[in-house]
């Protein structure tokens, strides 16, 4: 049973303007620990950058766009659960208004427009320090706000390719691999909310605020750094070794009973090899020479490999994982996507939590990475229909009339119902 | 000296390998002081992996030890052992911060549990990393990382569709970790200062891994969709992944849509320019053509030329980088990403240095420590033991 608490981070807002994956997966971590995230959209631009789900789903909640398909975006409605969400109009004067006035009482902004956006709307961390001194400014792009590549445009899909982890990702010796998920988004969305609550330490023990110029390919080079010293050292510059380790053996994936399951190995030591040749009932092969040391397993390991498939073969991946780890051998089930979501260690540490979406219907999402013993993390509230809290933020936090609302209405700053056919589910 | 965002914070670090460490890492680059506490005569077991300096074998100088640890200090202790479970608790008496990451029977084992060292320091912030977490049926289950990246539901979509999966490279899945670790940790200190109390903090690396499926597990929630493997293609269509060129990889993104007939114009194939191929559906039904199309420019150029080139039509190419191409990238020189570190054991070698750099209170750049070489500041300087008494440990395996 979660504990329902307010949350370590209760009290801190932050005016949040990233959009995509890297900024809002930085914020979940705040929404999730009880900050108060309030996602900056506009009805002129809606909610156009999404990626479909993959192959024929169209990324919409049950696969239907509905009639209110920006409400229902798969990709929009898990990446920005917890937060709340408001409109306004940034290329005009008034919704310029509302971004200082939201300022004022927020902790931090960030935002992971290309560079150069926000200074052109005359927003950037010069205009915002005036409003407010000791804001703390997060701008994020891709690679950075200086230096000759920094107008260049970053996807997501290179940021892996461009830190040097897709050099050691792949089938052995085969070349680089793509990777299903966008792996440097949330690499630096993490380290940059970690950064930021290190700014909030900073500014209580200071008063000062701060701009912290983030680029995502920087804070994804850090996981390759004992490769990037390997090649200062001995010249070596990466390559590909799949589900092999340097110098355990066996250590690989392997086909088990169904429709494309698998399961993970890893022998460590003398005695692992010893209890993993027992639970497999002692077969004739592994008492071959070939296999008696690890160095020598190292040596025939395809054709171990061989030997160890004809024993997985027969059971499901679930059923290999635990007769091995009952054995003290470390094994895993490679799982699919719905197996995940069922698992008994995320079901016994509640990792996945149903939040109710007013338009899109009830749904299960991945909590955060941590828990804690006295303030832990739990999901508030499903993502925002579109300006869903412009009357709460504008009326109630801010303390406009409902005639300056009106107006704002009028004008389309603000709205709830994106202006033209702005909504792409596909991500071109 | 410039201000630091966490100056005055105190970190004891039981860490090894890959999670704990790089956690302490940030906090030490960020300001803290953190104390490694290490094993007496073997250190932490990242000192034995590889690679080492011109491939011999050093416990000062592993390549993911030396990474892994700048910024930090060093003591040993033997934390077995009674004296050594008393000094530690010394220590612990002075600390923020308690960091480790050991299997979770370990620590309760040596009588080191949240709740011991919470009767010396009931205000401090301990952060457990493990793989599965301290509770739940695979809390004690054995792990490497393929293991977690599998079990978190990240490698079944890695790969070739009718090939095994592959886990990301490297050690990811402990990066994650550690990642988690220094956020949570934080989030923690800054509940406490602001008139919260101290806790424990509870990192699973598997949890860590299904918390950035980026809404593919949740695909399967929202629309009965079972995510699978697409190669070197993302999302399974042509013009957007990783493709060979002539010096390597390059790795080509052929959209927004609007943005795809400069495709065609930069790899000077008219063809391409055609309706069918410009859509989302389209690039998948037709990625045999396309892709046969593209390859003549592609195959006659280098990484480097397809990147800038491709860029310079508004295009968000990229490239495979290798080890090299990073050094050598003007983009990270110009923004002062590496710097050179000393080292007794190795002389001055370049380094990457922070993930995120404020300005005003920058990152700091520090080696990483010797086994031990801080035994006499912390142990004499701090906890008031004579230099004779230390020869005294160090013979009885205490230090």
């Amino acid at each position: 049973m979660v504990i329902k608490n307010p949350g370590p981070l209760a009290g801190i807002r932050v005016a949040n303007l990233s959009q995509v994956w890297a900024g809002p997966h930085a914020m979940q971590q705040f929404a999730d620990m009880g900050a108060e995230v309030i996602r900056i959209e506009s009805i002129q631009k809606g909610r156009g950058v999404v990626a479909p789900t993959q192959g024929p789903a169209p990324g919409f909640a049950n696969q239907e766009p509905g009639p209110d398909p920006w409400n229902r975006s798969v990709y929009f409605n898990d990446g920005q659960v917890g937060m709340l969400g408001v409109t306004m109009d940034l290329t005009r004067p008034q919704g310029k208004e509302l971004l200082r006035k939201l300022v004022l009482v927020s902790d931090f902004l960030i935002e992971n427009f290309a560079h150069g956006v926000m200074n052109k709307l005359g927003l950037g961390y010069e205009v915002v320090k005036s409003w407010k001194p000791d804001i703390i400014y997060v701008s994020a792009p891709g690679y950075g706000n200086t230096g000759p590549e920094a107008d260049y445009v970053a996807y997501g899909t290179n940021q892996l390719h461009m830190t040097g982890l897709a050099t050691i990702t792949g089938y052995p010796g085969e070349g680089p691999m793509q990777t299903a998920i966008n792996y440097g988004d949330p690499t630096a969305g993490v380290q940059m909310a970690g950064v930021i609550l290190a700014a909030l330490l900073y500014r209580k023990r200071t008063g000062k605020g701060l701009y912290i110029d983030v680029s995502q390919r920087e804070a994804g080079i850090m996981c390759v750094g004992e490769y990037f010293l390997d090649y200062v050292m001995n010249g070596r510059v990466g390559t590909q070794i799949g589900n092999r380790h340097p110098y355990l053996a066996p250590h690989g994936c392997y086909p088990c009973k169904g429709d494309d399951m698998w399961v993970t190995i890893a022998v460590g030591s003398e005695d692992e090899w010893k209890s993993f040749c027992r639970a497999m009932g002692e077969p004739e092969w592994t008492k071959d020479e070939k296999f008696a040391s690890a160095r020598s397993r190292q040596c025939h390991q395809e054709e171990m490999d061989a030997h160890i498939a004809g024993w997985t073969r027969q059971m499901d991946h679930y059923e290999a994982m635990n007769r091995l780890q009952q054995a003290g051998v470390a094994a895993g089930a490679v799982l699919k996507n719905y197996e995940v979501i069922a698992d008994p260690q995320h079901a016994a540490r509640e990792f996945y939590q149903a939040a109710a979406h007013s338009s899109a219907g009830t749904f299960r999402h991945p909590m955060i990475g941590w828990k804690m013993s006295k303030t832990p993390g739990w999901i508030r509230r499903a993502a925002p229909c579109l300006g869903e809290h412009n009357a709460y933020v504008y009326r109630d936090l801010l303390g406009l009339s409902q005639t300056e609302i009106a107006e704002l209405e009028k004008e389309q700053i603000i709205g709830t119902v994106p202006l033209g056919p702005n909504f792409l589910p596909s991500a071109g | 000296m410039a201000d630091q965002l966490l100056a005055g914070y105190k970190v004891l670090e039981l860490g090894h390998y890959v999670a704990a460490p790089y956690c302490g890492k940030l906090l030490a680059g960020y300001g803290m002081e953190v104390i490694k506490v290490e094993k007496p005569g073997e250190g932490d077991g990242a000192r034995r992996m590889g690679p080492f300096y011109n491939d011999i074998f050093d416990l000062e100088t592993s390549a993911p030890f030396l990474w892994l640890n700048t910024g930090k200090k060093s003591i040993t202790l033997d934390l077995k052992t009674e004296t050594g479970r008393k000094m530690l608790l010394e220590l612990v008496k002075e600390a923020d911060i308690v960091l480790e990451n050991f299997a979770p029977r370990v620590l309760p084992g040596l009588g080191l549990s949240y709740d011991d060292l919470a009767k010396v320091n009931p205000a401090f912030v301990m952060t457990s990393i493990s793989n599965f977490g301290q509770t739940g049926p695979y809390r004690d289950y054995k792990a490497t990382e393929i293991i977690t990246q599998a079990i978190g539901g990240l490698s079944y979509m890695n790969g070739e569709p009718d090939r095994e999966p592959l886990p990301i490279g490297g050690n990811q899945a402990q990066y994650q970790g550690g990642i988690n670790a220094f956020t949570a940790t934080l989030a923690a200190l800054l509940y406490r200062e602001t008139g919260g109390e101290g806790q424990h903090v509870d990192i699973s690396l598997m949890e860590c891994v299904s918390s950035i499926l980026e809404n593919l597990d949740v695909a399967w929630e929202y629309e009965k969709v079972v995510c699978g493997r697409e190669g070197r293609r993302c999302m399974g269509q042509a013009a957007w992944g990783l493709y060979p060129c002539a010096d390597g990889w390059t790795s080509i993104v052929g959209g927004p849509a609007r943005r795809w007939i400069k495709v065609a114009e930069l790899m000077e194939e008219p063809i391409l320019a055609i309706d069918e191929y410009r859509t989302y559906q389209g690039q998948i039904t037709y990625r045999e053509e396309i892709e046969a199309l593209m390859k003549p420019w592609l195959i006659s150029h280098t990484k480097e030329e397809i990147y800038h080139q491709g860029q310079a039509m508004g295009l968000p190419f990229g490239m495979v980088c290798d080890m090299a191409d990073l050094l050598k990238s003007p983009q990270l020189q110009a923004r002062n990403f590496f710097v050179a570190i000393d080292h007794p054991r190795t002389g001055p070698l370049t380094y990457p240095g922070a993930p995120i750099n404020p300005e005003g209170a920058p990152w700091v750049v520090g080696r990483a420590p010797l086994l031990g070489e801080h035994n006499e500041e912390i142990f004499c300087g701090r906890l008031g033991h004579s230099p004779q008494e230390l020869v005294g440990l160090q013979e009885r395996g205490v230090i």
